[in-house]
């Protein structure tokens, strides 16, 4: 009887012995799966990828019960041309990031050298008593055979040892880094050739009139910057910057001795060059990428008070990427050479903007033109990739007599 | 309230062991439930410092629960984390979550590192407003 009870007892202690185990491995496990679900779903295209690897190296820490997370990434991963690591870390570093990577560099280059043991997961595992490093799990970040970077677990906490179940957690992490590494690469690179296409498209525009010049590339510059004064960035201020860019796509329809001609112009060629808003909102419509651009291509020569063109919508109607294309397109027109006037002095032209806030100009943009520093800009202009920068103007010059004239 | 006890209710063996594992581990005590009507017997019972309810369950839901809860003197300060599978709960106003008295609502598949740091969270905050009661009077 008595026998009886000691084995009952002992079974139901082993039993319950069984269930914890099998509680720690289970938590363990959902711990994973929804770490590994929050780096999928974070991996967005336009997720800044310091940020995307301090989220993985925090929660990795967490994961595998580390002391530290060190990820690098090797130059040329991010940014074209760039000759240094990048090296992001959590917790507290055994050495110098440099003393880690003169340690495991060379065995990453070795195929099938292998400090301690190489699984098949390309993970190395380095066991304790390495000068004064102590245990440490690499994965490598790979895209086929080029190593983009790495990321290591640093000294378990309580002195365990790093296992297989480390190394496949690791080396799956890994593996989502480089996914995500080939897409921000991949998304970049077709960024570069869209906005390449539509620079190329949109200077053969301002090719067909000298005395626009590179005005294209300007407007969008400036709408870009007047936005970001606003509290606007990211995407919403690219797509600014690239309505900026299309916003006289329209004039290709528009005959070149109307836009050429240097004096006023009559009534009916005026006509003709209030079509260009209309004509360029049809290029594009077309494009489903750019559907969120036709109202400001075909509004931003629309004013405040309704006196302006195709539509004569009144303030509240006209859209936002309108409003601010308007602005700096006005801007860009008076700071450069004209046909029939000389450019404008960055500080007369800001006056006038101030004078026509209301009226011409939504007086919440004019607001933040205000705010513009003109130097720092012209300076930023002069380093833009693809701006051409007609000789001499937006020069801040003291004195020119300017007349308001059409503006086209 | 015993505020260093929790009451899990889930009506998935494997939801109860991990959650209560994790608790467990961190030092908490934890009762378990394995139905709505349970829930609520043990609630009244055990006065728990904290709930963490499923809200699909047999009989009465989470949010029936919770809600039940409220109408007893005893246990309707109880606050409760609600675990939801279904995104039942993601998508309630925040005004019909405060009036059972939910403070998080946490998806499934979820982290127990997180249930564990909004637990202490809970916890912590119901032990600072009974320090702040005692002052008062």
């Amino acid at each position: 009887m008595a026998q009886t009870v000691k084995d009952t007892y002992s079974r139901s202690s082993e039993q319950a012995d069984e269930v914890e185990s099998l509680s720690r491995n289970l938590a363990e496990t959902y711990e994973e799966l929804s770490f590994i679900y929050k780096l999928n779903n974070a991996m967005n295209v336009t997720a800044n990828p310091e940020e995307y690897f301090r989220q993985i190296a925090e929660n990795l820490g967490e994961l595998l019960g580390v002391k530290a997370v060190l990820v690098v990434l090797f130059p040329e991963t991010l940014i074209s041309g760039d000759k240094d690591n990048i090296v992001i870390h959590c917790g507290q570093l055994p050495a110098s990031e440099e003393q880690i990577m003169n340690r495991v560099y060379p065995d990453m280059l070795v195929k099938g050298g292998c400090p301690v043991r190489r699984d098949p997961s390309h993970c190395l595992t380095y066991a304790a008593g390495d000068e004064e490093l102590g245990q440490m799990l690499l994965a490598p970040i790979l895209r086929g055979e080029r190593r983009l970077g790495m990321i290591m677990a640093l000294e378990p906490m309580s002195g365990r040892q790093f296992d297989n179940i480390d190394a496949t957690r690791l080396s799956n992490v890994a593996n989502i880094a480089a996914a995500f590494l080939e897409n921000f690469r991949l998304y970049g690179s077709l960024r570069r050739l869209f906005l390449g296409s539509m620079r190329a498209l949109t200077s053969s525009i301002d090719a067909k009139d000298p005395y626009t010049c590179g005005h294209s590339e300007r407007v969008a510059l400036l709408s870009k910057k007047i936005v970001e004064l606003m509290g606007l960035s990211g995407i919403e201020a690219e797509r600014i910057y690239l309505c900026g860019l299309l916003h006289d796509i329209g004039k290709i329809g528009v005959p070149e001795a109307v836009l050429q001609k240097p004096d006023k112009l009559t009534v009916y060629e005026f006509e003709l060059v209030k079509q260009h808003p209309v004509i360029g909102a049809k290029i594009i419509r077309g494009i489903q990428e750019m559907e969120d651009l036709v109202p400001g291509v075909l509004h931003h020569h629309e004013r405040m008070d309704g006196e302006g063109y195709p539509d004569g919508l009144g303030a509240k109607e006209i859209p936002f990427q309108a409003r601010v294309l308007c602005v700096g397109d006005a801007l860009d027109a008076m700071t450069s050479d004209r046909p029939y006037r000389k450019a404008l002095p960055a500080k007369l032209a800001e006056s006038e903007i101030f004078r026509a806030a209301g009226t011409q100009f939504d007086p919440a943009l004019v607001e933040a033109v205000l705010k513009l520093n003109f130097p720092e800009y012209i300076a930023e202009l002069r380093t833009h990739k693809g701006v051409q920068l007609p000789e001499d103007s937006y020069e801040l010059r003291d004195s020119v007599s300017a007349e308001a004239s059409y503006e086209r | 309230m015993n505020n260093k006890l929790v009451l899990i209710a889930d009506d998935e063996v494997h939801i109860r062991e991990v959650v209560s594992y994790k608790l467990q581990s961190a030092g908490l005590e934890v009762i378990m439930a394995r139905d709505g009507q349970e829930a609520l017997e043990l609630a009244k019972s055990e006065h728990p410092g904290l709930l963490i309810v499923d809200y699909q369950m047999p009989g009465l839901n989470g949010l029936e629960v919770c809600l039940q809860l409220r109408q007893e003197p005893q246990a309707q300060r109880i606050p409760a984390i609600m675990l939801t599978a279904t995104g039942r709960g993601l998508d309630m106003a925040q005004a019909e979550l405060d009036r059972a008295g939910i403070r998080v609502v946490i998806a499934k598949p979820f982290s127990p590192r997180e249930v564990l740091s909004c637990a202490e969270e809970l916890l912590g905050q119901e032990d600072a407003e009974v320090a702040a009661e005692k002052v008062e009077k």
